[in-house]
């Protein structure tokens, strides 16, 4: 399925100048969204997901820089745009959700104020047609009552409800990408499964991508056509979420997921397994492969060198000199 | 302490209720502030309504003669003059009230003109960060490093003293509190995530900071600029009173003081009111800001 390229970010680097040294927090990822795709970017706190989708955005501040790579979007590198041209892409070409929706929506003013803001920036329209719209869009992503519900303020709804009406700035300008950065991780998972669903909908609806950021393994094998797994700011496993979960190669994956408590299993009894230790400090790199010190497989090799991101089997990406070969199901 | 006394207002009306109204729920249950909230308001009518309540008398009039007394200057309190004539036989009453018009114009306009100044030098300080912040907040500690009394004292003595010469001297001074108080706020509110969310769909950097960041940070600043009244009337009073301040023959309280005080033994009554009335004012001042600090304690709220 040839579809035409939405976003292509090319070896970015965003690294951080802090005042104990250079933190690296991505280095060198590189991933393609067609349009109208998801795709999952997963890893473990501290891998440099959002810095990944701020450095999209745009929005990395200092110390944070972006210091290369090339981010094209619809065939222009978002890294040669001025701030002016930058400001006009955010929100209407390019939205994203946040993870707290408690904070995400500034409580001195109403849901529906703040929706209409996004559209005044963006459309010409005059304040009573930006009020339709907004109502339009509460209604959209499922929020009962919208006309009265666009004077309420944030303290006045819920979590879920919240995350809602974050959903509805986020589309309000009909973006071709759509960033969700944990947008459920706050939420209970009856909630979740709805906004999920809402999100779902609305990218066939509308056909936007999504890059779809999270730690939830289970959410991404539920949301993305692709997947990127990351560590320590590179991606260590790319490739279409069918083969990434029914058959990883990368060890760091293969622990990811098998960590995942099962019901059906008959091993219940026994301790869950986990990867050993925990994700490297950033002042402190390990020498190779960063993944190597919790690494069952790793060699000499893997202690001196950064394996490359090679192609093992067709379209599936994988980082490692020892890829796991499992072919028994993992989930 | 007193907090079991502020329960949440409003919540069982189904309607929408405003921030405000919520605010002005908790200050009605803080007694101390309610009364001086009130003696503000008599205080400020007085001040406006100082033609009607003066009974005829004018603050710049030189009685001719007062009866039962020998000369009308120094003149004790009278029923045609409530609190007496001054040493130059004006009556005391009719200047307390117009001289309370300055000591509170002073109050206001300087605190509102300070916190202005703090409000966008805070948000421009906070918001940018960096070499911008570096420079503003170098500046501020500067200010407030000043021996402010010394200076106010050489300022109001270069530049002479009509009432907006003061308000610029006072205001020159008063800034520098909100300004770090709001760049603090920022410095928190920046890293919320609806600035961020802000940015992400594109408002720009002063649309945020006005929107956005203002406010947020209004609370603290409503309060400090509360508090500020009541110095700033001292200020004056003070640069009044040690004839620097508002001129003779325009009434102030400080400068009634300043008159008063040659004659402290043989007409005490002449230092009494402007005395009380500074007093009264700043004290009630300063229990309101407590009171709207307690009202407006993001921490009640979220």
């Amino acid at each position: 399925m040839e579809k035409e390229i939405l976003l292509d970010v090319k070896d970015l680097k965003t690294y951080f100048y802090t005042e104990d040294g250079v933190v690296r927090a991505v280095n060198g990822v590189s991933f393609t969204i067609h349009k109208g795709e998801v795709l999952g970017l997963v890893g473990e706190s501290g891998c440099g997901k959002s810095v990944t989708s701020l450095s999209v955005m745009r929005l990395v501040d200092a110390p944070g820089k972006i210091v290369g790579g090339e981010i094209i979007f619809k065939g222009e590198d978002l890294l040669k745009k001025s701030e002016e041209e930058m400001r006009k892409i955010r929100g209407s070409e390019i939205a994203m959700i946040f993870q707290e929706p408690m904070t995400a929506l500034n409580p001195v003013y109403t849901i529906g104020d703040q929706i209409s803001e996004a559209i005044l920036t963006h459309q010409d329209v005059n304040e009573e047609e930006a009020r339709k719209k907004t109502v339009e869009l509460l209604d959209i992503v499922g929020i009962p009552d919208p006309d009265k519900r666009f004077d309420e303020y944030p303290h006045e709804m819920s979590g879920g409800m919240r995350q809602r009406a974050m959903i509805a700035m986020a589309i309000s300008c009909n973006p071709d990408l759509l960033i969700s950065d944990e947008a459920t991780t706050a939420l209970d998972v009856t909630i979740q499964a709805q906004i999920l669903e809402l999100m779902k909908d609305l990218q066939k609806k509308i056909g936007m991508a999504i890059l779809f950021i999270t730690h939830d393994l289970a959410l991404v094998a539920e949301m993305a056509d692709s997947v990127a797994v990351t560590y320590t700011g590179k991606i260590v496993e790319y490739s279409d979420a069918r083969s990434v979960f029914k058959n990883p190669h990368h060890p760091y994956t293969y622990g990811l997921l098998s960590s995942i408590p099962s019901l059906l299993s008959e091993k219940t009894k026994e301790p869950l397994p986990a990867i050993e230790g925990m994700v490297p400090s950033p002042y402190k790199m390990p020498t190779g492969c960063h993944f190597n010190p919790r690494c069952p497989f790793a060699t000499d090799i893997c202690r001196k060198e950064m394996p490359e991101l090679k192609e093992t089997s067709p379209n599936h990406l994988v980082r490692c000199f020892h890829p796991v070969n499992a072919k028994e199901e993992v989930s | 302490m007193a907090n079991e006394n502020y329960v949440e207002g409003g919540t069982e009306t189904s309607e929408s209720y405003s921030y405000w109204r919520k605010v002005f729920q908790r200050l009605k249950k803080h007694k101390i502030a309610m009364v001086s909230l009130w003696i503000l308001a008599v205080l400020m009518l007085m001040a406006i309504f100082a033609k009607p309540l003066s009974f005829g008398n004018d603050p710049y009039t030189y009685i001719k003669a007062v009866p039962g007394a020998l000369r009308p200057e120094l003149a004790p309190p009278s029923p045609a003059h409530p609190l007496g004539l001054d040493n130059m036989a004006r009556d005391a009453w009719s200047r307390l009230l117009y001289g309370g018009r300055v000591s509170l114009a002073v109050g206001f306009i300087c605190s509102f003109a300070g916190a202005a100044v703090g409000l966008i030098f805070g948000l421009i300080s906070g918001y940018f960060g960096g070499i911008t912040d570096m420079l503003i907040m170098r500046f501020t500690d500067f200010m407030l490093s000043l021996p402010v009394l010394p200076l106010m004292i050489v300022l109001s003595a270069v530049i002479k003293g009509s009432l907006w010469t003061i308000i610029f001297v006072i205001s020159v001074f008063s800034w520098m509190g909100v300004a770090r108080l709001v760049r603090g706020e920022v410095l928190s509110l920046k890293e919320q995530e609806f600035v961020e969310a802000a940015r992400a769909i594109g408002e720009s950097p002063g649309r945020i900071m006005s929107i956005h960041l203002l406010p947020n940070s209004m609370s603290p600043v409503i309060v400090a600029a509360t508090l500020a009244i009541s110095g700033n009337i001292i200020y004056e009073a003070t640069l009044s009173f040690l004839g620097l301040g508002i001129r003779q023959p325009t009434p102030s309280w400080g400068n009634m003081l300043n008159g008063a005080q040659t004659f402290m033994l043989t007409a005490p009554w002449l230092m009494w009111w402007p005395g009380i009335a500074i007093l009264i004012t700043t004290l009630a001042f300063n229990f309101l800001g407590d009171g709207l600090r307690d009202a407006l304690d993001p921490r009640l709220y979220r």
